[in-house]
């Protein structure tokens, strides 16, 4: 089997996952559960990787029309459009949710609804200068 | 932006599998355009007018009155 690009980016994945298990397993962290938990995400994402990149070796169709997939202008138009819409979304639902749990007195989580919100449109307005410059 | 890409292209023979992988872009993307449902890149709309070999203007027609997003 040819290792192409995907193939070597999955088994560099399934390590990481496995090194975030076994740190995880060493008694070293004193929450376990957040590691392993992240762990076992990485190692997944790069089982299903692994899985693809199989897939398309052994079928050059596929491996072509995927190709061409991860090229095509409609598609990065489409996935821009998709992220700009996510970003929104996420902007109003954190806003509700901040204003909610303030007014239940949940304080801490409202503070961090209402923190994630400043950080996305700072990182917005930060990310907006410099494509400005570059653009 | 209207377009006439479909007629063109079944003028000529061609279909829409050939077409887009001519232009490097996947069937949907050709099939999209022809129903206007995309506009596509400077780029992609002069490969495709040179594929024809046809101008830009030939290929897609733009009126004044048509701004959209």
């Amino acid at each position: 089997m040819k290792h192409n690009k995907w193939f070597k980016i999955s088994v560099v994945e399934i390590l990481i996952g496995i090194a975030v298990n076994l740190l995880a397993f060493t008694g070293l962290v004193k929450d376990p559960g957040v590691l392993t938990g992240a762990g076992s995400g990485i190692m997944a994402v790069g089982v299903a990787q692994l899985l693809k990149a199989a897939r398309m070796e052994a079928n050059p169709e596929l491996k072509k029309r995927i190709e061409t997939a991860s090229k095509d202008e409609r598609y990065a138009f489409i996935s821009m459009k998709a992220k700009e819409a996510a970003f929104a979304i996420y902007l109003m639902i954190a806003a509700v949710l901040c204003l909610a749990w303030m007014l239940m007195g949940n304080r801490e989580a409202g503070t961090l609804a209402g923190m994630s919100i400043c950080l996305l449109v700072l990182l917005y307005a930060v990310l907006f200068r410099i494509l400005a410059r570059k653009y | 932006m209207k377009n006439r890409l479909e007629e063109i292209r079944k003028q000529r023979g061609i279909r829409q599998e050939e077409l887009a992988e001519a232009m490097g872009v996947s069937r949907q993307t050709i099939s999209s355009l022809e129903n206007g449902r995309y506009n596509p890149s400077v780029i992609l709309a002069i490969k495709l007018a040179r594929y024809f070999g046809m101008n830009v203007e030939e290929i897609f027609l733009y009126e004044e009155a048509q701004d959209e997003a």
